[in-house]
């Protein structure tokens, strides 16, 4: 009687210490992953220098004071660019007076055929408000890294992230959105997130 | 009725008989397969890619869509827009079965036909004509219309809207 209570001890025992393993490791991981992504959050977005569409340089600091709404893309992008894009007018104009307070703006990925009179063009069959940057190859490099956007150019075309940033007036980043976000649900995160 | 007919010669009442002919035979095996919907954005200047998205049903026999053409381009193809990773890829698409009850759907952020070498830039309101070829050889043409860059689809573009009639092969 006594070695049965004693082997039934163990075993409850051993599978409290697993239950309890199984649970701090998940715990752990959890915490882990929270912390990778608020690290990653954190470093989303930096300083950049770019050319806008009249050929003017323009920075981050330009911004302070405004929310932006980022995204990076290329104009020969027949579907997915045209689509956020779209999306993106369309959630700002469903924002009313609120769009004042947010600046969208269109960054290539693609400076070789994107100069700024392409991005003139480009940007004005969307909206007037929305503006579109450029630069040399290492200006816009270093702003993709910044923004974790990666770039891959094949036969087809280009390929990239397709991530939509939301900075903070104080230029750190606030928040991601799917590209594919509809007008609906970009304009909703977006009242949610202005203060 | 009999002085209307007098005055027809015998070609043209062949002919008009030739199309009643076809289009009583439409329920058979004409006009089985339907494209509808079509539509485009505007192109900011040479060069850039146009896009057309459609969609096509079938209500005959299955068959594969193998090929897309527009006198206004050098080239039509059909891609699928895809996210890997975070990354949006453009995968190219060499044909797409379509059988009664599984349409064929271009629309953003999906399958789309892209259009390479535009001779012309595209603006709002222009209508351009494309051509759908199947495997069994029959071809579809359908009048696309080009919106602006944040209209978006057309009412009526998702299913629905004015088919087009099917030309015999």
């Amino acid at each position: 009687m006594r070695r049965r209570a004693k082997r039934s001890g163990r075993l409850t025992a051993l599978i409290a210490a697993v239950l309890l393993l199984g649970a701090s490791a998940g715990v752990f991981a959890l915490i882990r992953s929270e912390t990778r992504e608020q690290v990653a959050q954190a470093t989303i977005g930096g300083p950049f220098r770019l050319i806008d569409s009249q050929n003017r340089t323009v920075t981050d600091q330009d911004f302070r004071g405004r929310y932006l709404l980022i995204y990076f893309g290329y104009t020969g992008c027949p579907d997915i660019c045209p689509t956020t894009l779209a999306s993106v007018v369309q959630a700002l104009g469903l924002l009313g007076k609120r769009a004042a307070a947010v600046q969208p703006v269109f960054i290539t990925v693609d400076p070789a055929h994107d100069t700024p009179s392409v991005m003139r063009s480009y940007v004005a069959d969307f909206s007037p408000r929305l503006i579109g940057l450029t630069g040399t190859p290492a200006e816009l490099g270093a702003a993709e890294k910044a923004f974790h956007v990666t770039v891959e150019v094949t036969a087809a075309g280009i390929n990239h992230s397709a991530v939509l940033y939301l900075m903070g007036p104080d230029g750190h980043f606030l928040a991601p959105l799917p590209a594919d976000s509809s007008a609906a649900v970009i304009a909703k995160d977006l009242n949610h997130d202005l203060t | 009725m009999r002085f209307t007919l007098s005055l027809f010669p015998p070609t043209l009442t062949a002919a008009g008989l030739l199309v009643l002919g076809s289009l009583a035979t439409a329920q058979a095996d004409d006009m089985t397969l339907m494209a509808s919907g079509a539509w485009s954005r505007p192109t900011a200047s040479a060069g850039m890619a146009g896009v057309v998205y459609l969609t096509v049903t079938d209500s005959g026999a299955p068959t594969t869509l193998v090929s897309v053409t527009t006198p206004i381009a050098a080239q039509a193809e059909m891609h699928q827009s895809t996210e890997q990773n975070g990354m949006m890829e453009m995968l190219p698409v060499k044909s797409l079965p379509i059988a009664p009850g599984a349409p064929i759907k271009f629309s953003p952020g999906g399958y789309h036909i892209m259009l390479m070498g535009l001779t012309k830039p595209l603006s709002p309101g222009q209508t351009f004509p494309v051509t759908l070829t199947f495997a069994d050889g029959s071809k579809v043409t359908t009048t696309v219309t080009v919106q602006s860059m944040t209209s978006g689809a057309p009412a009526g573009a998702m299913g629905g809207g004015m088919g087009s009639m099917k030309m015999s092969p």
